[in-house]
């Protein structure tokens, strides 16, 4: 009997064997309770020693392993009441029926982070966020979280662009925020601010949801002076590049200066070119930009890299100044000034094709061409939370001129020409509340001036001009003023899966055009004169209509505008009335077949009237060897365009490819007729002859990345067809231009140091007057660079290009080979840069040109192989 | 007939994810999640809020910027959005964590959506990880928390869950402990995933995002994709109209290259 109890005592000790727990969980109304916790612990403490999770049956099994002899099974799940049992640790069947009771959850207690944010601001620290290195508030951005800056200096945050930069709440430079962003030292700035969901029109702050984020940086003084400096030189000839960008920045008021100058053919001008989409839309239909009707005999550039063949001497001044008003007023002044100095040498050598005849000419050029051009903007604005005000005050001048040397066929012809033009314009923007939704008011008024002269010497066009005697000098004047305006009112109103922006508004334009032929012989003839008188107006009611669902993506724009033209020169007694309502109906549609296939479809109906420049009664002498009058109806013209367009991704297999289809079908009332004298001038009259004209342009494009190779290949195919008639020496005549274009792209990664770009297009120009089809032009254009990275701070680039072409004269082929080496001296962060450009010395490029009518072949001088050496560096 | 019925259930498994969602949370929490794209600079850490949504049978996480741009997407379409139309949708909240995890709890299984650019995946796996408790406790951001380990995606993770929140699931893909996990990391701290808000209001979970069908891949399929996207970023980014100057190439490269670590390095 002893030997059982010791057995009784002994064998619970030394069994470890597992336990199982089973059992079923049910709600009071008999229901399964899934996804419960049911944990084991040891008696009367909260560590877990096992567990299990209720099934969608209410089910759980629990295998335990424990010495003790009771067990803690605790049940807990969202909704029901905690249920702690104590059980022996012994296999067993445990079913339970819980009770109901709210499950409160405690708030989370959490320790306040680096980073902190403020209702849609995100205030980041500058100092934890710097890096040894680090030099301008541009290179402490980038460690920033959710910040990053790209290469051209564009912010994005959480991958979006952010759509202001300010400084202290002002914005200086609007879209070249980067002059100040990648120049102002990080020891300056206390704070960076991301307003995320940044509206910067603050009256639609919680109407226009935004999801871009704006910067705002804080300053740690009130008063705060810096910039940078970049210095080049180089040589064959003398070359020099310069920039220094000094800055200042306060609480009330900022200031950004840039001075460069250069005449490596870097074209600076560029920079002073900052528009937005929504600009662009508005100078399309304000039509009055700076437009010569006056010129010298062009050279064809060559269709290479402008740096290959730009000869400039070129100096830029931009000075940028804002200040903060009272009242929430903000004044901000931009001025600047470019002068350029550029000079180009070369010939052309035409061929004029009629149907009988054809005719020759050589001209050997050298143009000089002076730009002169001043910009000033002066803009006040208010954006509170409940106005917005901006008015823009602009003027532009341009003081140009150019000058052109030619010898025609061995006989010297001087052409002096002086373009300039002048504009001053208001634009004004408000928006303001109007009912439910906020209501957008815009005006524009500007007035231009455009007193241009050209003055050749010989005389041309005795026979016209001089009663068929030869004379030394012939002056065409032009003064053209424009006054013009545009003003509208529109909103935006959303409804399900649609939206709908009404607007209306009206157009005035009102120009006078008065020029004169002035030859130097003593007897005058008033006969070339025009006293034009032009008003224009237009009212217009424009619906857009957007819907969005699904797959489908349609957009429909109905503008429906009233056109007034009225045209009348006095002294002539010529005049010309036009009054038209035209409806300009605009849809395009998309559709997503699969995942796989895109189809598209657009179809376009639009009105076109002349301007101006395609009316005036009396001759105008536009260059030396054209003379033109246009005594004939305002054009008129109606087009026709339709598309459709497939597109195939697999992103699976990395394949993609495109197929476009467009046709158009231009309506036209006049046909024009070229008279082509013998001595190679053009005489343009129109003719009011309905006449259509058809254009077909079909394209397609495929990709596919094989990543075996680390390789992306590219192939894609042109062709264009343009159908129309001309008249050519008083006969009309049937014109077909074609063109086709094949492209393959190959670009590699040969290793993480080394990649590859291999680029070549073929293309082939054919012209077809009446049946008679002419020699096609076949054009080869081979790129091949190589991209070195020996190491982080280093890169070496070797560029060439190749350009074969098959001309009527003769065959012609074009190397060019350029280097560039670049160093950056990480602990100062000043760029090493040295380049070698053309280092074969290509000395001449020839280009084709195909007109309606003729082929042009022109020869352009190069720059001449030359080394340039830049430093670049922080003031 | 035995084989014809078993062919029957073949094709019933073979379909795709799941069928439609549409229901609203019972409970929403917020985490923190601090990750560090590249693996060799402390400096790239980010961090990002993201939301865990629980419904009746499916558990919803995904950043919280995209949950909050789908729903007004979807509030827009159907209309009960006065002021707003699609024409406002490119400025809808946005993130750069495109992926949304559904947990069913029902079924052993995950559907993960996922983007590699602009192209939409869908993948399904196993919803089973391994856990094993250590009787470590602590009280994490208020609430009693115990430790727990695992392995997964090539990653060593050291999880807090409490019983105070007895819902078997967690941010990411972890789920299966006896209670919501608090906190949890990986050895090397390059991912961290902290709970730092409760919510009180309920939302809408759904699994439609956008009009757009994903891809349906298997997960190994899809990784290699994300890989070889990296590698071929430049050509990509050309398909969509963006041009990088060749001596930048060199920069971007660098920048792909540095989104070296995923969470998940390892997938079989």
């Amino acid at each position: 009997m002893f030997k059982v109890l010791i057995f009784y005592f002994i064998f619970p000790l030394y069994c470890f064997s597992q336990v199982t727990i089973r059992g079923t969980l049910k709600t009071q109304n008999d229901k399964p309770i899934s996804e419960a916790s049911i944990t084991i612990t040891e008696l009367n403490t909260d560590n877990i020693i096992s567990y299990g999770i209720s099934n969608n049956k209410g089910f759980f099994s629990i295998t335990v392993k424990s010495k003790s002899e009771q067990l803690q099974l605790n049940i807990r799940s969202m909704g029901f009441k905690t249920v702690v049992k104590i059980i022996d640790n012994k296999t067993q069947t445990l079913n339970f029926v819980l009770e109901e009771e709210i499950t409160e959850l405690k708030e989370v207690v959490i320790k306040p982070n680096a980073i902190t944010k403020r209702g849609d601001t995100l205030n980041y620290s500058v100092n934890a966020f710097t890096k040894q290195e680090d030099r301008t508030i541009a290179d402490v951005l980038k460690n920033m979280p959710g910040i990053e800056v790209l290469d051209d200096g564009k912010i994005l945050y959480q991958g979006k662009p952010i759509n202001k930069y300010y400084i202290e709440g002002l914005d200086l430079l609007e879209g070249k925020y980067n002059l100040a962003n990648s120049n102002l030292p990080h020891k300056e700035v206390t704070k960076v601010q991301v307003l995320e969901n940044h509206q910067p029109i603050k009256i639609l702050d919680s109407l226009v949801y935004s999801d871009q984020a704006a910067i705002n940086i804080k300053l740690k003084n009130s008063y705060t002076f810096t910039g940078q400096a970049e210095l080049g030189s180089g040589f064959s000839p003398l070359l020099w590049d310069a920039n220094i960008t000094p800055m200042l920045f306060s609480k009330k008021r900022q200031m950004l200066s840039s001075y460069q100058t250069n005449n490596t053919g870097n074209n600076v001008a560029k920079q002073l070119k900052t528009l937005t989409i929504e600009d662009l839309l508005e100078q399309f239909e304000r039509n009055d930009e700076k437009q010569d009707w006056l010129a010298i005999q062009q050279l064809d550039v060559p269709n290479i890299s402008e740096q290959r063949w730009l000869d400039n001497n070129i100096h830029l001044i931009t000075t940028n100044y804002l200040q903060k008003l009272k009242k929430d007023y903000e004044l901000r002044i931009n001025v600047s000034y470019l002068n350029d100095y550029q000079q180009q040498n070369g010939f052309t050598n035409t061929q004029f094709f009629t149907a009988n005849d054809t005719i020759s000419l050589f001209e050997n050029k050298y143009n000089q061409l002076y730009t002169n051009t001043l910009e000033t903007n002066l803009t006040l604005q208010k954006n509170t939370d409940n106005n917005f005000f901006k008015n823009s005050l602009i003027f532009q001048g341009f003081w140009d001129s150019q000058r052109g040397n030619i010898q025609l066929n061995n006989e010297p012809i001087n052409q002096n020409l002086n373009n300039r033009y002048f504009k001053l314009s208001n634009d004004f923007k408000t928006l303001f509340p109007l009912g439910k939704q906020i209501a957008t008011l815009k005006s524009y008024v500007g007035f231009n001036r455009t007193p241009q002269s050209l003055t050749v010497n010989p005389g041309q066009f005795s026979d016209l001009l001089n009663n068929g005697n030869a004379y030394d000098e012939v002056t065409q004047n032009i003064e053209l003023n424009t006054f013009y305006t545009n003003n509208s009112l529109g909103f935006t109103k959303g409804w399900k899966a649609f939206s709908f922006s009404p607007k209306i508004g009206f157009q005035f334009e009102n120009q006078k055009l008065e020029s004169d032929i002035l030859t130097s012989s003593p007897v005058q003839n008033s006969d070339f004169e025009n006293n034009l008188d032009w008003a224009r107006s237009k009212l217009y009611f424009h619906l857009q209509s957007q819907y969005k669902k699904d797959k489908w993506r349609m957009e429909l724009s109905t503008p429906i505008n009233i056109h007034s033209f009225q045209l009348e020169d006095k002294p002539l007694q010529r005049s010309q009335d036009l009054n038209r309502l035209t409806f300009e109906p605009r849809a395009s549609i998309t559709y997503d077949l699969t995942s796989f296939w895109r189809l598209g479809s657009s179809a376009h109906l639009s009105n076109q009237f002349g301007t101006i420049n395609q009316v005036y009664y009396n001759y105008i002498l536009q260059n030396y060897r054209n003379i033109q009058r246009i005594d004939a109806p305002l054009p008129d013209n109606q087009n026709i365009s339709y598309s459709a367009s497939i597109g195939y991704r697999n992103p699976i297999k990395s394949l993609f490819f495109s197929v476009i289809y467009s046709n158009t079908k231009t309506k036209n009332n006049l046909l024009y007729n070229n008279q082509i004298l013998d001595n190679g001038s053009t005489e343009l009259q129109a003719i009011e002859q309905d006449n259509d004209r058809l254009s077909h342009n079909f394209m397609t494009r495929a990709s596919k990345y094989f990543s075996d190779l680390n390789t992306n290949l590219t192939l894609s195919a042109n062709y264009s067809l343009q159908d129309f008639q001309q008249i050519l020496n008083n006969e009309i005549t049937d014109i077909a231009n074609q063109n086709w274009r094949l492209n393959g792209k190959v670009d590699t990664d040969i290793t993480d140091w080394l990649n590859t770009e291999i680029e070549s297009t073929f293309q082939f120009s054919n012209n077809q007057i009446q049946d008679q089809e002419n020699q096609t032009i076949a054009q080869q254009f081979h790129e091949f660079n190589i991209n070195v990275y020996p190491k982080e701070n280093q890169y070496l680039g070797i560029k060439t290009e190749f350009v074969k072409n098959n001309l009527f004269s003769e065959n012609t082929e074009n190397l060019f080979t350029d280097l560039i080496y670049r160093y950056t001296w990480k602990k100062k962060n000043i760029d090493f840069e040295f380049q070698f450009n053309n280092i074969f010395n290509t000395e001449n490029y020839r280009t084709i040109n195909i007109d309606n009518f003729s082929y042009v072949e022109s020869n352009f001088r190069l720059r001449p192989r030359q080394v340039l050496f830049n430093v670049r560096f922080s003031l | 007939m035995k084989y014809r019925n078993i062919t029957f259930l073949f094709v019933f498994i073979t379909f795709q994810g799941f069928s439609q969602i549409d229901e609203f949370s019972k409970y929403a929490f917020i985490y923190e999640l601090t990750h560090q794209s590249d693996s060799t600079d402390i400096n790239s850490k980010r961090s990002e809020n993201m939301l865990l949504l629980i419904g009746e049978d499916i558990s919803q996480f995904e950043s919280y910027n995209k949950h909050r741009r789908d729903s007004l997407i979807s509030k827009v379409k159907s209309g009960s959005l006065e002021n707003f139309s699609m024409s406002n949708m490119p400025n809808f909240p946005r993130t750069k964590i495109h992926y949304k995890i559904l947990k069913n709890y029902p079924k052993d299984s995950i559907t993960v959506y996922d983007n590699i650019f602009t192209d939409k995946f869908e993948y399904v796996e196993s919803k089973k990880i391994d856990w094993e408790i250590y009787p470590d406790t602590l009280t994490i951001n208020g609430y009693k928390s115990q430790k727990a380990k695992t392995s997964y995606g090539g990653r060593s993770y050291e999880a807090w869950f409490t019983t105070q929140i007895p819902i078997p699931d967690g941010p990411y893909k972890f789920c299966g402990l006896p209670g919501l996990i608090i906190k949890i990391s990986d050895s090397k701290n390059h991912y961290v995933f902290e709970l730092t808000d409760v919510l009180e209001n309920k939302y809408k979970m759904s699994n439609l995002s956008s009009h757009s069908e994903p891809f349906f891949t298997d997960k190994k399929t899809f990784f290699k994709k994300l890989k070889e996207s990296k590698d071929n970023a430049i050509n990509k980014m050309a398909e969509m109209g963006f041009i990088v100057a060749d001596e930048s190439k060199q920069n971007v490269r660098k920048k792909m290259k540095a989104k070296n670590n995923p969470i998940e390095l390892v997938f079989d």
